[in-house]
């Protein structure tokens, strides 16, 4: 605000100066023109003088005087002739004075009026006595020159006053010439001091201003150093976030992992709600790893947009198939139409593509309670119609009923960290990033995001993108797609599978998992040993982490294609990276599909169907119980370098179905025996019991073997009792029905195998709950099946 | 034409006007009444002595030349009569670089030889189709055609145009 009066201050000053220098020019011009008048005036003066008509009348005023004289004095004849020559002389001159206009300047002095008339009649006098036919006398030019002689004072007076009066107007020009020069010279002063000060101002200004800017020049480089300094902070925030993120992925993998095999396991109804919370939990979490992940991305300028070959089709089912069930657990609608003349393939970033549908419609399910979530992808209605050769305008819309915004929200929607108030972030949860990342991604597209909405009615949101339409691709591409395994019928199983990864946790999960669904593996910790080991072993997959020591995992697949014996092995890259960048590299470096950390069970299976289809699985696959002898694992390539595999059991792993638990084991039993005994108590009963240290389960065997045998109710009892107290119920009840049984008669008896059969799933159930460390029967009693004719 | 005739009728019985006729065709003749003019110096025609002097008649026998033009002198435009200053120049043969004009009252102005030439110069004898007495600056009026020329209404002119003309010197 100073600054501003000052510089008003100065222009009005200037405006000031400048007027008074134009006045004071104005002023020096009229001067000079008053100046150029005086001497013009003078010019005239001098070219028609009064003082030369009165000098020329008073001169021919004497010199006829003289010869009036010389002729009345003179004895001999009159000389008329030059008598009459002087008076015509002198009469032309008093005419001259008489009317000569610049006569008029002493006309109104008395001298002139008072000689003019008497002048006049004396030439009256003289034209009496000179002209023809008068003869003039001696006695009459003497008196005439009398008369001459009596007014040649005032003749000589008339050319004082004409000089004089001459000299006062040259006088009165000077004085007015030399007032003016003097004003002039005071003007020219003015404005020479008002110059001066106007150049020392704006010396004095412009110093300032160079103040000014220098001061301002420290003050933008302290502002820009400061920038720099937070920008430097900022980026080392994202970049720490980035890294923890990442750190956090691998530990978080592991707890990821380990929650799919406890999922697997049999588990009591309470025990899967636990673990179905903790997954959902996971899920949560790793949502919010991704969404910084990507937020870092975005702030390192890492995000780019990979576009591959897509298949619009089945990406949108698969944002149905994930997007209607949750729509549901919440009692909505759920909607999803599609345009008759989308493209089937697309060029796009698919990953990218589908995460922006499923945030927008997985807020837009959050954000309501109640009504429809339409989603609707059609060609954009608004776009011009003529795009650009090969563009399809695409337009999507997610539509809902839900608790809408305000303008005010509306207009802080895309920042970061925002929702809709504090209140729906605390109901709702949700770090805030994901419409940022969307619209984000949709700009990156080359399209964009927009929503209109009204609180209490809803919200649309409008994605529009241009998609560059492109044509089938000939071979089926193996690039695999995200898509869970819940739809496939079947699951592949019994492949030789080969895992690289340098993290033992990770391992060992992998192996877990895929030991799980029944494949065999082997375990690779760099890329180096998992060349080596798929060249010197046959398998038929590859899983191959990226980022290894020694050898990486890029480098690793190049080999395996590069070698005529491997090069068709299909290798699945695994890796934490989420960027597309990364998953371009990998199909760069030859990988055939790409799976990312962690790695989720579905996906693992729906990648695997996708590259072997059904091929591979055992007959049994999916029975409940396996007797074939489990395969041999092979886990050590002939180098030796490979780690051993973790261990595995003899058989393959038992299938358990969903009660089987509640069959067999009375869980609140074994519960209070732990409280009764400890849990370490508890193992060591289950020790003995397993493993028949008392020999009751031989007993019991020996009499159901032996017909009629009269020890079979005491052995049954005996049997009963261990298999009650351990919480075996089924185990107990079978007993029961021995003990009970009357001599002789087997009917509707348990044989010796089913009795076998239910304490080896008792067992079963107990090594997978971790209760016992016991990990095989003893062999005799799965020696002898069906020895007994029985 | 119409002066002539006056010449002739004024004069009438005292010359005989063929030979005053074929006289002026080949020489200057000599004055017979009152010498108005007399051009002396650089003179080829002279008719006294080394001048050639003129009167009125001779002056009037001369080509005329009438113009209207205004002068700081009078309040009205004027009208002037006279033969040409070349001509009468002519007439006398004289031949040089100035004139130096005198007038009854003494008054002395130089003329340059070439006004005569570059200017219709009038010696003038009539204002206003009246003779002029030398109380109205007469008899002869040298002026130049003012209005004609913008350049001539300076001071350098007016002080040239002399009146009550007594004498040229040719120099």
């Amino acid at each position: 605000m100073p600054e501003r009066l000052v510089s008003q201050r100065h222009l009005l000053w200037l405006a000031l100066g400048t007027v008074m220098m134009a006045a004071a020019m104005a002023v020096l011009l009229l001067l000079q023109f008053t100046q150029q008048q005086a001497i013009r005036k003078s010019a005239d003066l001098r070219s028609d003088s009064i003082t030369a008509l009165a000098f020329q009348l008073e001169r021919e005023f004497l010199r006829l005087r003289h010869v009036l004289e010389v002729n009345a004095r003179n004895t001999g004849p009159v000389d008329e002739q030059a008598l009459l020559l002087r008076s015509d002389i002198f009469a032309s001159r008093f005419q001259l004075m008489h009317d000569t206009p610049s006569a008029s300047a002493v006309q109104e002095q008395i001298e002139y009026t008072r000689i003019m008339p008497r002048l006049q009649s004396l030439i009256a006098h003289i034209d009496a006595v000179l002209q023809p036919p008068a003869k003039p006398t001696r006695k009459e030019l003497a008196q005439l020159v009398d008369e001459l002689n009596s007014i040649g004072p005032e003749v000589q007076e008339l050319t004082m006053v004409a000089t004089r009066h001459t000299a006062r107007l040259l006088e009165e020009q000077e004085s007015t010439m030399l007032e003016q020069s003097s004003q002039i010279m005071a003007l020219i002063l003015g404005q020479l001091v008002f110059l001066l000060i106007a150049a020392v101002a704006l010396a004095l200004r412009q110093r300032r201003q160079e103040k000014e800017r220098a001061a301002l020049e420290l003050l933008t480089q302290n502002l820009r150093a400061a920038n720099l300094a937070a920008e430097a902070a900022n980026r080392g925030k994202s970049q720490f976030l980035a890294n923890m993120s990442h750190e956090l992925r691998t530990p978080f993998n592991g707890v990821l992992g380990m929650l799919t095999m406890l999922e697997r396991s049999p588990l009591s109804s309470s025990q899967q709600e636990f673990v179905l919370t903790a997954r959902n939990s996971a899920d949560h979490l790793l949502t919010l790893l991704n969404d910084i992940l990507d937020v870092s991305a975005m702030e390192t300028g890492k995000m780019s947009i990979h576009p591959v070959l897509v298949e619009l089709g089945p990406l949108l089912t698969d944002v149905e198939r994930l997007m209607r069930p949750l729509a549901e657990q919440k009692g909505l609608q759920f909607e999803i139409a599609r345009a008759s003349d989308l493209p089937p393939w697309v060029s796009a970033d698919g990953t990218r593509l589908k995460q922006i549908v499923l945030n927008l419609v997985t807020n837009a399910i959050k954000f309501s309670d109640a009504g429809r979530v339409s989603l609707t992808i059609e060609r954009h209605a608004a776009a011009p119609t003529i795009q650009p050769r090969g563009i399809y305008p695409l337009q999507i819309t997610v539509a809902d009923q839900g608790i809408g915004m305000d303008a005010s929200t509306l207009a802080r929607l895309f920042e970061r960290f925002t929702q809709g108030d504090a209140s729906t972030s605390r109901r709702f949860g949700g770090t805030g990033l994901g419409l940022e990342i969307s619209r984000n991604l949709a700009r990156r597209m080359g399209g964009d995001i927009s929503v209109t909405s009204e609180p209490g009615h809803g919200s649309t949101f409008t994605v529009q993108l241009p998609l560059v339409m492109a044509d089938a691709p000939e071979p089926r591409v193996q690039i695999a797609q995200d898509v869970a395994a819940i739809t496939r019928p079947a699951d592949v199983q019994g492949l030789r599978i080969l895992v690289a990864d340098d993290q033992a946790v990770n391992r060992k999960y992998m192996g877990a998992l895929l030991q799980d669904m029944g494949h065999t593996t082997a375990f690779a910790e760099n890329g180096e040993q998992a060349f080596a080991a798929a060249t010197a072993e046959t398998y038929d997959l590859v899983l191959m982490d990226l980022h290894m020591p020694v050898m990486d995992g890029f480098e690793a697949t190049r080999r395996i294609r590069s070698n005529p014996g491997s090069a068709l092995l299909p290798v699945i890259a695994l890796t934490a990276d989420v960027f597309a960048e990364t998953r371009h590299k990998a199909a760069e470096a030859g990988m055939t599909a790409f799976i990312s950390k962690p790695v989720n069970a579905g996906i693992l299976q729906a990648t695997m169907t996708d590259l072997f289809g059904m091929r591979g699985a055992p007959a049994q696959a999916g029975t409940r119980t396996e007797s074939e002898p489990p395969t041999a694992v092979n886990v050590l390539p002939r180098q030796g370098t490979t780690t051993p595999a973790p261990p595995t059991p003899r058989k393959p792993r038992r299938r358990f179905r969903p009660g089987d638990l509640e069959t067999h084991m009375d869980m609140k039993m074994v519960g209070e025996v732990c409280i009764g005994v400890s849990a370490q108590g508890y193992r060591s009963l289950l020790g003995t019991f397993f493993q028949d240290e008392s020999g009751a389960m031989d007993a019991l065997l020996g009499a159901m073997r032996t017909p009629g045998s009269a020890e079979l109710s005491t052995t049954a009892h005996a049997f009963k009792g261990a298999a009650a107290n351990l919480g075996f119920h089924r185990l107990a009840a079978m007993a029961l029905l021995l003990e009970k049984a009357p001599p002789g008669s087997d009917t509707g008896l348990p044989s010796p195998d089913e009795l076998l059969e239910t304490w080896a799933m008792a067992h079963a159930l107990c090594v997978r709950m971790g209760l016992t460390d016991i990990e095989a029967l003893p062999e005799r009693h799965l020696a002898a099946p069906n020895e007994s004719g029985g | 034409m119409s002066s002539l005739v006056q010449l002739i009728t004024r004069r009438g019985a005292q010359i005989v006007s063929g030979f005053l006729l074929s006289a002026a065709a080949f020489a200057l003749p000599m004055p017979t009444g009152p010498v108005v003019l007399t051009i002396s110096g650089n003179v080829g025609e002279a008719n006294q002595g080394k001048t050639a002097t003129f009167d009125m008649a001779m002056i009037e026998a001369l080509p005329q030349r009438t113009f209207v033009t205004t002068t700081p002198w009078d309040k009205q435009p004027t009208k002037f009569t006279g033969p040409l200053l070349r001509d009468v120049l002519a007439a006398a043969k004289a031949k040089g670089k100035t004139l130096t004009a005198l007038a009854l009252n003494d008054y002395k102005t130089t003329i340059p030889v070439d006004d005569a030439q570059a200017f219709d110069v009038i010696v003038a004898h009539r204002i206003n189709d009246q003779p002029i007495s030398v109380r109205t600056k007469g008899p002869l009026f040298i002026i130049y055609p003012f209005d004609t020329k913008s350049e001539l209404k300076t001071a350098t002119y007016f002080g040239r145009s002399a009146w009550q003309l007594k004498s040229l010197t040719v120099d």
